[in-house]
């Protein structure tokens, strides 16, 4: 008995000794949470790496709130061999141990992203236990650091805030790739299959562009005044991981239409009015179907047939041109949109045969199941086969609805067309 | 009327104890070696290798109702002799003694990776096999009553699971269906059938459980379960990560819960699994000691089972410490235990079941 | 010993001459039998009372005119009610009824047509004899006469029936058990009015009067169950035994652990809705509560307001109780895991802020959380013992001035308050006592497990708790049973279905019958 008694105390003191190690515990306080990573070329092999470290005091508890004197975050770049060892290397001088755990987005500068050794950097890193595969990328024009240190959104306290929302903007809007996080990049990188788009994204002024159409821009193109100088619209285009070209906004939204899965679910548009070249006409275009994909791989080069469907509500019609109650203006306009549509896709899809030799549809998913096993998939090569596809791309528009209004009022500027004659009867 | 009849394992305790320890093969290493054997159709080899355990289950379960109130290594002795019965006992102890080493370390790995990279290795093993000698210690009833009661939160987890990460399925990611082609995926079937092992060990429990019809229920149904469980889930860990970056990943189960992302409130969940994943394991390995204490002193003739749990843990925690890294344990270890398994698996059964029948033990 | 009895009596009528010393002996009755002689019987009760120094022992001389005899009554002042003895005793026996009486059974008659009182017998057995007047009854010595007629006049002072205190309920009955025993088994008779109902006396031995009242029905509780509880009371080597809360501590299954193995209530229609479920119930003198036994897990944890309550409210505040349970173990720990082990799992704001408010503190988070603990459990600890004008105003001193001074004074940061606060919420919204202690200490482990390994331990350590629930048995029933083991039972756990589907008793108990009963 009096043995046992021992034998339990013993274990019990072990236990705790064993429990009292604390090796994992950190105390909040002692962290540096890191929003953002950037990752540039440095000299000879090392690359730099800027951590933005969130300073927690802008938005204390209650009372205690420093608030708006306090700056939001420190920025500090070094050079390390590695994205693993500047965590360790920054703390020279910076008093927290840097967390990655809430880091959201990691910036890769363009130089960076179009060298050979980026995606071997990037893989390395993440085999680190706080690197998120769920980060978004964000490829930067100018180096990453500038991007970071110039990025100052005065909406947002915390910078993790502020990428979070942006990198989630492809939902609304379509400009920048969905889904453009390391996961998906490690993937397709790694299955060869399509290319990578990745979001692009700039501070700098570039030559504006001006009267183009309303995503036809490149960041920093965009003739825009005031608020922070972050802008991102359009994709980085990685293959094998590598960056080898880029999308701008429309051909972005282009991109994600003819893609199976309906990911960008709905945006705005405007279309030259087939009828009135003068002005262009508002529309919201809808996702509801998944796009169709037919291939045959039969012949000698694959045949892959398109087939979108889409749901459009026209909103504004500036010309007034009553495309709402003439049926025919309707199907004229609706034959016009498809065949522009396809016009322009089939134009996205030979820029990307022909410059980046690869495919950014994900129509490999649909090649996938032509094929039994994988080493059969895999022999084939889809991104070999794909620049000489021939794609045919057929747009099938369904129009919900005229925003609020049935017909639109008649025009001021033509006389004596407001009395007796409704807009039916109306003449071109 | 005696008020103790409780004392026996019933239907549900026995076959939430089978789910968990079956089940929890999903999220460990096991559909990683899935996939290095049938590519992205690693997920179909669970549903063959079940078939095959089914049939060998089938025998088993033949000899066992014939011989009422003797469990698995009695039976062996009394069809196989004193000799040949020992080796056999002993082979099943052995085995159960590694397969419990190395998943403890593999479960340790995994912590130890994605969770507590500064704790030792040591620290985690040992309290993993602590918690799981104390569980065993109050007996396997316990034990099956602490999975009954774990189970439906084990379960409803299980489905949040899925519906988290139904955002970030693509269904085309399991295409080419054939995957490595049909002779690779069969003969992954064959091979790694040891995934479902437990059914057939813990007939060791056989005198334990209410009674026969209850037994034989169970081990079908948990087996059912465990089937869709891991298939279900190797299929979800390839449409989150497309087939050879799933390969790479040597945890997919906590990297598919790492990319869990439910908005800008509920995101980084995979703490939260954790916790009943932790729970599930410590149930799991908390079996594990008992059955391999149990196997030890029904093959040795001891009375004492309690006085093996400690002896055994002690066994199982250091060889656990053997190995020298994840790798090594998950690619060499446990590739090579799960693979010898099946012969144990699928022989003794049948063989079992042949002697049985030869020695007309058909009244018994 | 007839001897030493013979000395006693001399001893006895040398008295006046005697010292308080003398008079105090250690003399209690053991086999001794009365006597013929009226002074003898007298004079050595008077001894074993310590008479005269025992001034409540009453010594009432009567001549009984019917039988022309001498006799006294006997009784303790203050455990008797004094009406009923002069109405039903002295004034009929100091009438004249000669004739009524045969001279050959004195006693037989006297009880069967003189005596008014509702309850008397005879014995000659004095430890009998000091039994009854203990107990409150009286005792009539005749002279000539070697036995004595023990008369019921119990009538001792006891509060009225008042409202619960510590079980309260919104709906359905509020009376709560008071300090008479009698009393509690009328209370309990008037919910279960059964025929089966049986009421059996154990005497647990030992000096004085320890006396046990085991409630159960006869032909729903287990034999078994019966038996244990019997034999556990028998088995108890204490001398005196003075409450239920001590008895509780003697029978339990197991004393060293957490977890109770008995429930005690307040409640009397509690203890009927237990009584036919086919528990037993016990009651003691003295004692205004009553112990259940066997318990599993549900019973401590329902309450009778969910069956009172409509079957939707029922279960809103069952389901509010077990997050309640879960919120009172776990928040601390996991607080302090998930700030220490897994920050990636707060939201970003929220790690930012906890991080901005405990810029300026000087302890680690564990530390913050034991201290908040610690002076929460003061807290609680000091409104119970506080006299009960000052009691609330202890709260609002405690939760209100001192979280916030602690906060102001940087030694914690404010969403610890909140922690601490909705922990210790959680835990007074737990109705039973030893379920609320149970979670209250077990919590402490928890914290301790959240701070040394994370999840890791907290996960670890629930699941050596939930086996060790599973594997604890009260009276031979498991403590989570009918859940785990699985018996069949109405489904009356965390929620329960509607009440006219809670026709099966739980078969966890091992009740003689199965089925509750319905009209037939």
């Amino acid at each position: 008995m009096k043995s046992k008694r021992l034998c339990l105390t013993l274990v019990v003191i072990f236990m705790c000794s064993i429990l009292t190690g604390c090796w994992d515990k950190v105390e909040l306080e002692d962290e540096g949470y890191v929003a953002a990573i950037g990752i540039d070329k440095g000299a000879g092999r090392n690359v730099r790496v800027t951590f933005q470290i969130t300073n927690p005091k802008t938005i204390g508890s209650g009372r205690s709130g420093g608030g708006s004197g306090e700056i939001k975050s420190e920025v500090m770049t070094l050079e390390a061999p590695s994205v693993l060892s500047a965590r360790d290397l920054i703390t020279i001088s910076v008093t927290r141990r840097i967390s990655l755990a809430h880091a959201k987005v990691v910036v890769v500068g363009e130089d960076f992203a179009r060298d050979e050794s980026f995606f071997r950097y990037i893989e390395a890193s993440l085999r680190d236990k706080e690197m998120r595969r769920i980060m978004t990328i964000i490829v930067s024009r100018e180096p990453a650091e500038e991007f970071i240190k110039k990025n100052n959104p005065l909406l947002e306290d915390r910078m993790q805030k502020f990428y979070e929302f942006t990198s989630r903007r492809w939902k609304e809007t379509g400009f920048v790739p969905p889904f453009a996080n390391l996961n998906r990049f490690m993937q397709r990188t790694e299955t060869h299959g399509s290319l990578f788009l990745a979001i692009y994204a700039t501070t700098r002024e570039f030559p504006t562009k001006k009267g183009a159409d309303e995503g036809a821009y490149m960041p920093g193109q965009i003739e825009k005044s005031g608020g922070s100088p972050a802008e991102m619209i359009g994709a980085a285009v990685f293959k094998d991981g590598k960056m080898i070209g880029k999308l701008d906004g429309n051909e972005m939204r282009l991109v994600s239409m003819l893609r199976q899965e309906p990911e960008t679910r709905a945006m705005l548009v405007t279309f030259l009015d087939p009828l009135d070249n003068k002005y262009r006409i508002d529309a919201r275009i809808i996702r509801e179907n998944r796009t169709k994909i037919k291939l045959n791989l039969e012949g000698e080069v694959p045949v892959i047939d398109t087939y979108v469907p889409l749901t459009m509500d026209i909103l504004g019609i500036p010309s007034f041109v009553d495309y709402a109650e003439d049926m025919e203006k309707q199907k004229y306009l609706k034959d016009y949109l498809e065949k522009y549509l396809s016009k322009i896709s089939l134009k996205l899809v030979d820029k990307t045969q022909k410059e980046f030799a690869g495919d950014p549809f994900q129509w490999d998913l649909a090649a996938r199941r032509k094929f039994f096993t994988y080493d059969e998939f895999h022999k084939y090569d889809w991104m070999k086969h794909y620049p000489e596809a021939k794609v045919n791309i057929k747009f099938e528009i369904n129009i919900r609805s005229f925003g609020k209004q049935l017909a639109p009022p008649s025009n001021p500027m033509e006389k004596g067309n407001d009395e007796g004659i409704s807009p039916l009867e109306r003449k071109e | 009327m005696d008020i103790r009849d409780g004392d026996k394992l019933g239907i549900k305790e026995y076959t939430a104890v089978l789910i968990i320890c079956i089940g929890i093969k999903a999220t460990d290493s096991t559909p990683t070696l899935l996939y290095k054997q049938g590519d992205n159709a690693g997920w179909m080899i669970p549903i063959i290798s079940s078939v095959i355990v089914f049939l060998s289950l089938s025998c088993l379960l033949a000899v066992l109702e014939r011989y009422k109130n003797k469990n698995l290594i009695e039976i062996i002795y009394h069809l196989t002799g004193k000799y040949i019965g020992a080796v056999l006992g002993m082979l099943f102890f052995i085995s159960v003694t590694l397969v419990s080493a190395t998943n403890i370390r593999n479960y340790v790995d995994i912590l130890s990776t994605i969770y507590f990279r500064r704790t030792p290795v040591f620290v985690l093993a040992a309290i993993i096999t602590a918690s799981c000698y104390i569980i065993a210690r109050l007996g396997v009833r316990a034990i099956g009553r602490t999975a009954w009661m774990a189970l439906p939160w084990i379960i409803v987890i299980t489905i949040a699971f899925v519906i988290l990460v139904y955002n970030l399925i693509k269904v085309d990611y399991l295409y080419p269906i054939g995957g490595a082609g049909v002779k690779q995926i069969l003969k992954g079937g064959v091979l790694y059938s040891g995934i479902f092992s437990e059914v057939i060990v813990f007939s060791v429990f056989f005198p334990q459980v209410k009674n026969y019809k209850s037994f034989k229920n169970s081990s079908y149904i948990a087996l059912l379960y465990a089937v869709i469980s891991i298939s279900l889930l190797s299929a979800i860990y390839i449409m989150v990560m497309d087939y050879p970056p799933v390969v790479i990943n040597s945890t997919p189960f906590h990297s598919v819960a790492r990319l869990i992302y439910g908005g800008r409130f509920v995101s980084n969940l995979e703490a939260f699994f954790l916790l009943f994943w932790i729970i599930a394991s410590v149930i799991r390995f908390g079996m594990y000691l008992y059955t391999d204490a149990a196997l030890i002193s029904y093959t040795l003739k001891l009375s004492e089972k309690k006085q093996m749990i400690s002896a055994v843990s002690a066994i199982i925690l250091m060889l656990s410490l053997i190995p020298e890294n994840y790798i090594e344990n998950i690619n060499i270890v446990r590739k090579t235990l799960i693979n010898l398994d099946w012969i144990l698996i699928y022989i003794v059964p049948c063989a079992l079941l042949f002697l049985s029948q030869r020695k007309g033990d058909y009244k018994l | 010993m007839p001897g030493t009895q013979a000395e006693h009596n001399n001893q006895g009528e040398n008295k006046n001459s005697t010292s308080n010393e003398e008079i105090i002996s250690d003399l209690r009755p053991n086999e001794e039998t009365l006597t013929f002689d009226l002074k003898e019987n007298v004079s050595f009760l008077k001894k074993v009372f310590c008479y005269p120094i025992n001034h409540d022992f009453v010594i009432r001389q009567i001549y009984i005119k019917s039988i022309k005899r001498q006799a006294v009554l006997i009784f303790v002042q203050g455990m008797v009610d004094v009406n009923t003895i002069e109405n039903q005793i002295i004034k009929p026996l100091l009438e004249d009824n000669t004739g009524v009486i045969k001279v050959s059974d004195i006693a037989s008659s006297l009880i069967s047509k003189i005596i008014t009182g509702k309850n008397a017998y005879k014995t000659d057995s004095f430890k009998q004899v000091t039994k009854e007047i203990v107990n409150g009854n009286s005792i009539l010595i005749i002279q000539g006469l070697k036995e004595a007629i023990i008369l019921a006049t119990v009538g001792y002072e006891h509060r009225p029936i008042q409202k619960t205190t510590s079980e309260n309920t919104l709906k359905g009955p509020k009376e709560a058990f008071i300090e008479s025993e009698q009393t509690n088994r009328s209370l309990i008779r008037k919910y279960v009015r059964d025929e089966k109902l049986v009421t059996e006396t154990i005497d647990l031995g030992g000096k004085g009067s320890n006396i046990v009242i085991i409630m159960y029905i006869a032909d729903l509780a287990n034999d078994d169950l019966v038996k244990t509880v019997k034999s556990r009371m028998q088995n108890i080597q204490a001398d005196k035994i003075q409450s239920l809360a001590i008895l509780e501590q003697y029978i339990e299954d197991r004393p060293y652990s957490l977890v109770p193995t008995v429930l005690s209530t307040e409640r009397p229609d509690r203890v009927a809705a237990f009584l036919s479920e086919g528990h037993v119930a016990v009651l003691m003198d003295g004692s205004p509560e009553a112990l259940i036994a066997p318990v599993t897990f549900w019973s401590l944890f329902q309450n009778p307001e969910d069956q009172y309550q409509r079957w939707a409210y029922g279960n809103f505040i069952r389901l509010i109780r077990i997050l309640c349970c879960f919120i009172a173990l776990l928040t601390p720990g996991l607080f302090i895991a998930v700030t220490s082990y897994h920050v990636d799992m707060i939201p970003t704001d929220l790690v930012l802020a906890i991080a901005a408010s405990r810029e300026k503190l000087p302890f680690p988070a564990f530390m913050e959380v034991l201290i908040m603990e610690i002076s929460f459990e003061l807290l609680r600890e000091a409104g119970v013992r506080i006299p009960t004008p000052i009691g609330p105003t202890i709260g609002i001193v405690g939760a209100l001035i001192l979280g916030q001074a602690a906060v102001e004074a940087n030694i914690v940061s404010p969403i610890l308050v909140i922690i601490v606060a909705i922990t210790g919420l959680a835990s007074f919204a737990i109705p039973e006592m030893s379920l609320s202690f149970m979670i209250r200490i077990g919590r402490f482990l928890f914290l301790i497990a959240g701070a040394s390994m994370g999840f890791y331990a907290i996960a670890a350590l629930f699941t050596i708790c939930i086996a060790y629930l599973s594997s604890i048995q009260s009276f031979g029933v498991y403590f989570m049973s009918p859940f785990a083991p699985n018996y069949n039972s109405s489904k009356d756990l965390v929620v329960r279905p509607p009440v006219w589907k809670q026709w099966l008793r739980p078969l966890n108990i091992k009740p003689k019958q199965e089925v509750r009963d319905k009209k037939s």
